[in-house]
């Protein structure tokens, strides 16, 4: 009898429980159709009246024309290119300075990490211009004015500006993580290379995965220093850029807008739903943040 | 211990700042003052059918005035200059601004770019641009252009820049509104216009904003004066009784809801109002280039209504400008001048980019087009907004005047007063 | 001398690991941001790249430059003690729901972080035609047409506190789903254990949350907190899209102030004055922060 309550009044409470969380989604829904049904639109410059939150139609123009755009496929393939090895660059570089914080005592240890956590409080965007300049001094065979406008030049900033901030998210987990197993490789004689590699990585995918997504989705939208670094380069264009060429000089058609947004958007959310059940079990909340 | 741990940070530090020397010197071996000596070094003597050079020209044009330079401009400028290439690079609108400031700072400006015409004082007073009037030509060149484009070019007794190409705004008139209105014809005259839209009771003239782009041509319009002939002073012109009368022409429009300023009231945008509700607004010549049925909706270009006799309007556009930075000074001033023939102009025109020629007002192709002509005219009564490297400054003491007057309800007189001193200061 | 050996070989041990981050770091992060500080104390022409030591002058223009820099800090303040709650105690409780539910966890999971990896342009145009002035915006719209709740429409993005209303709603929703994310990956790690005592003692979903859930979460709410507490402090695409800071000046924030001391007046002094002083801010404030959780928090050091 008991126990057909608690199953009654657990159902009951799932069925809550779902009601107020779609109830939630919806809210936050709200963007996002408005979003969606807007890029089925006619706009000719100006918002429809009354505004629509649900698509009455399926006109897909505005979808065509971004996707007939000549530049639409080389501004997809340099996003990709871009995002996927500046992800994978920036976040092996990250745990190995991650590890090197959490698990070896060095001197000025603290001092090195905390420098590394201020640089997250200063605003990035003043930085552009020192780095640029040494972006330009690095001149190579091949490279007149040295990285500027290449896609080593981008990706090497790229990938600097997020070791800080990923270094401070891996070594939380890093060192929640147990200690008997590392020790037990020590003792076998094996060093911090072997720990890093035979242990750490493996037993952090699901952090190390979790980072790689916030990751990805950072790089995939950053619109500015691109801007900046190889904006004078057609062939260098990015989906973000792409974006803003949509925003007309006097006027805008706001349905290719969101046509555009949409469509770069979806990766991103492949790549979400695909992943989300594999990230971060657990470990952040063991010693996680001890800054 | 101690000791060592701060022996690690330093290393660390020594890593940073030994790259900053490296980078240091980077930047003082070979950027802006270097690639200036550089410029001077092998472009003055340089002739140029000597080897070929190429130069760089930003722009931010949108797809029909790309399609027009690529497909006619630049063709004629190969034929007439195979040994100067010219490579164009097209910019989106948002943050090419921004782009520009960063260049000057990494020294990677383009030879020569279309700037807006309001920013080219500022860029010549922070040493980003050459003089174009110290090349002997250039008062051959300049002769042609009309006063007012040319004049935005002009920082502490040089030119900057040529003209590219202007605008400025008209009316753009809902004819079946003004129909409702009683009028059946575009009104001539300002006073005609209010007598019959005060009957209303509802907006029929909109604007969007407080900017100086938005709302100087209305203060022009009903008699108010910013500063005197040669920018030197706004006391005495801006808190004129004049300038007083004219705010208060405005405000008196607003209260008998006449006229609606967008950000303030916020009323619906004119360019979707325009459709159903207003009679008209002031817009600039692209409002018709983004539309091919404004004909059939009963929207109309027409000159901005004269009020005690006068129209007004302020003058919009782009200038060319030459980097100071550039290493091809030279083409890149060759180029331009190219750009204000008269060839390119009309070729320019097609895109609906309006001339800068005094030879072109009255050519053929302006005078037949229904929205041209009425721009062209219109340009007779447009003024240049304060050339000032403070730009921007100057523009926010207009906006935040005109936002105290409309929605804090401030004094008129000591509002205006205010803003003149403050003017004053940027205008030293 | 032992001692200076025994440094040097610990030194040895984490070189591999920790310099090439370093390198990157200093050539990229660290430079730079020793350049910023070093335009701060100077005043920097930028074509000529000429920078002349002035001392504290940048600083003391931007505290005397008026009104204009108190509100911009003051309104980065007030996002971050308007929105941060809202997030925190938002995320910790869709966590904990969601982690609750038998079926569909993938959906909510999804469902509240695309805010997260939507870009913040996208979203901030979106939001703007949400707030857009008159009955065109979806808002208005809906507040004085459908639901009749008031009877005049805002002009939302053009005053004082409903403009900055709007940032924050933007902050929120932007970054729920965030937190969510990671008060899930914390959840999994309070023991089981706790919850079955709890529950034969008869405390309910909600006295557990209370209780257990929201106690146990502490030190990831600190992360949490950090984070957007770094966040609040850069705020700056929302007022450039929405606002622009308008009505003069009152919905701006000290990241928009430095974007319009730089590009717009080309004083990089004066911009990176602005800079260190927010990075000061943030720093104090994360330093407080830290001392008090951490007092009662157990010091686990590990060695290897």
């Amino acid at each position: 009898m008991m126990k057909r309550n608690m199953k009654k009044s657990d159902a009951a409470l799932q069925v809550l429980i779902w009601v107020l969380l779609i109830g939630a989604l919806f809210v936050f829904s709200v963007p996002f159709l408005y979003m969606i049904t807007n890029s089925f639109e006619e706009f000719s410059f100006v918002l429809p009246y009354p505004p629509k939150l649900f698509p009455t139609k399926l006109q897909w123009s505005a979808y065509e024309h971004i996707l007939s755009m000549k530049i639409f496929p080389t501004a997809v393939k340099n996003s990709i290119i871009n995002t996927s090895i500046t992800v994978v660059l920036a976040v092996f570089i990250s745990s190995l300075s991650a590890y090197g914080f959490a698990k070896i005592k060095f001197p000025g240890r603290e001092l090195l990490f905390n420098i590394y956590l201020f640089t997250l409080m200063m605003p990035g965007f003043l930085n552009i211009i020192p780095q640029f300049i040494v972006l330009r001094s690095m001149k190579m065979p091949g490279f007149a004015n040295g990285l500027v406008g290449t896609r080593p030049g981008l990706i090497l900033i790229y990938v600097a500006t997020n070791v800080c901030g990923h270094t401070f998210f891996l070594r939380s987990f890093f060192r929640g993580l147990s200690r008997s197993l590392s020790e037990s490789v020590l003792i076998d004689g094996g060093g911090h290379g072997a720990i890093f590699f035979k242990i750490m990585l493996p037993l952090s995918k699901p952090a190390i995965g979790t980072m790689a997504i916030f990751a990805f989705q950072g790089f995939w939208e950053e619109y500015f220093t691109a801007k900046v670094l190889v904006g004078a380069n057609e062939k260098m264009i990015t989906l973000p850029l792409l974006l803003q060429r949509l925003n007309g000089e006097h006027a805008t058609r706001w349905e290719w807008v969101f046509a555009a947004s949409i469509l770069a958007l979806i990766p991103v959310v492949i790549l979400f739903v695909v992943s989300q059940k594999k990230m971060v079990v657990g470990g952040l909340t063991q010693g996680s943040v001890k800054g | 211990m101690k000791k060592i741990r701060f022996l690690a940070v330093l290393s660390a530090l020594v890593l940073a700042l030994g790259c900053m020397w490296g980078c240091g010197n980077g930047k003082g071996g070979s950027s802006a003052p270097a690639s200036n000596s550089e410029a001077n070094k092998d472009g003055e003597p340089k002739n140029s059918s000597a080897s070929e050079v190429k130069i760089t020209f930003w722009h931010t044009y949108g797809d029909a005035e790309e399609k027009a330079f690529l497909e006619e401009v630049l063709p004629l400028w190969e034929a007439a200059h195979p040994e100067i290439k010219v490579e164009a690079v097209r910019q989106d609108g948002s943050q090419y601004h921004e782009m520009i400031v960063t260049s000057f700072g990494t020294g990677m400006s383009p030879d020569v770019a279309r700037v807006d015409i309001t920013n080219v004082a500022a860029y010549a007073s922070i040493g980003g641009l050459a003089a174009l009037s110290d090349y002997p030509d250039f008062a051959t060149v300049s002769a042609d252009c009309l006063e007012g484009p040319l004049s935005t070019n002009l920082y502490k007794g040089k030119y900057y820049g040529l003209p590219l190409d202007t605008n400025c705004k008209a009316a753009v008139m809902n004819m079946n509104v003004m129909k409702d209105l009683g009028l059946n014809e575009a009104p001539k005259t300002m006073e005609e216009f209010i007598a019959a839209a005060e009957k209303r009771g509802s907006y029929s003239l909109n604007v969007s904003g407080v900017g100086d782009w938005d709302m100087y041509p209305y203060f022009w319009l009903f008699g108010g004066v910013l500063t005197d002939d040669g920018f030197t002073k706004a006391t005495g012109y801006l808190d004129s009784a004049a300038s007083v009368n004219a705010i208060k022409k405005m405000i008196e429009l607003h209260d008998k809801k006449v006229f609606t300023i967008r950000d303030i009231d916020g009323s619906v945008d004119a360019w979707d109002g325009i459709n159903s509700e207003y009679a008209m607004f002031f817009e600039g010549p692209w409002y018709f280039g983004s539309y091919e049925d404004t004909k059939q909706k009963g929207i109309e270009a027409a000159n901005i209504p004269t009020f005690n006799g006068r129209s007004a309007s302020v003058v919009g556009g782009e200038d060319i400008v030459v980097f100071s930075n550039s290493k091809n000074r030279d083409a890149a001033y060759e180029f331009a001048k190219f750009m204000t023939t008269p060839e390119a102009q009309l070729a320019l025109l097609k895109s609906g980019q309006l001339p800068i020629l005094k030879s072109l007002t009255e050519n053929e192709a302006i005078k037949s087009n229904p929205v041209w002509s009425v721009y062209m005219s219109q340009m007779n009564s447009a003024m240049a907004r304060i050339p000032s490297p403070n730009n921007s400054q100057i523009q926010e003491i207009w906006s935040e005047t005109i936002t105290n007057i409309f929605l804090n309800g401030a004094d008129v007189e000591t509002e205006l007063h205010n803003a003149a001193a403050l003017i004053d200061a940027q205008l030293k | 001398m032992k001692r200076v050996n025994r440094s040097l070989k610990e030194f040895g041990t984490a070189l591999p690991f920790v310099l090439p981050g370093l390198l990157l770091v200093s050539v990229f992060i660290l430079y730079p941001m020793l350049f910023t500080i070093r335009i701060s104390l100077s005043d920097y022409k930028i074509v000529t790249g000429d920078i002349d030591f002035i001392g504290l002058l940048n600083f003391k223009n931007v505290f005397a430059s008026g009104s204009k820099f108190w509100f911009a800090l003051r309104n980065n303040v007030l996002y971050a003690i308007v929105t941060i709650p809202f997030i925190i105690f938002g995320g910790m409780l869709f966590a904990y729901l969601v982690n609750n539910l038998k079926h569909g966890q993938s959906l909510f999971r999804v469902g509240f972080y695309l805010p997260v990896i939507t870009s913040w342009v996208i979203v901030a145009l979106v939001f703007q035609y949400m707030f857009n002035n008159s009955n065109r915006g979806l808002i208005n719209y809906l507040l004085v047409d459908v639901f009749k709740v008031m009877d005049d429409y805002v002009p939302w993005l053009l005053r004082e506190w409903s403009g900055n209303a709007a940032i924050w709603i933007m902050g929120i929703w932007k970054n729920v789903g965030w937190a969510m994310l990671i008060f899930l990956a914390g959840l999994q790690g309070i023991s089981k254990d706790l919850y079955e005592a709890a529950a034969l003692d008869g405390a309910g979903i909600f006295k557990r949350f209370i209780h257990i859930t929201m106690p146990s979460l502490r030190p990831v709410t600190y992360y949490v907190m950090v984070n957007m507490i770094i966040g609040s402090f850069n705020v700056f695409i929302q007022v450039l899209m929405l606002t622009s800071g308008n009505p003069n000046g009152r919905t701006s924030t000290l990241q928009y102030l430095l974007y319009d001391r730089a590009f717009n007046q080309y004083n990089f002094g004066e911009a990176s004055a602005i800079g260190l002083i927010s990075a000061v801010i943030i720093l104090v404030v994360t330093l407080t922060l830290n001392h008090r959780m951490n007092r009662n928090a157990d010091d686990t050091e590990e060695t290897a």
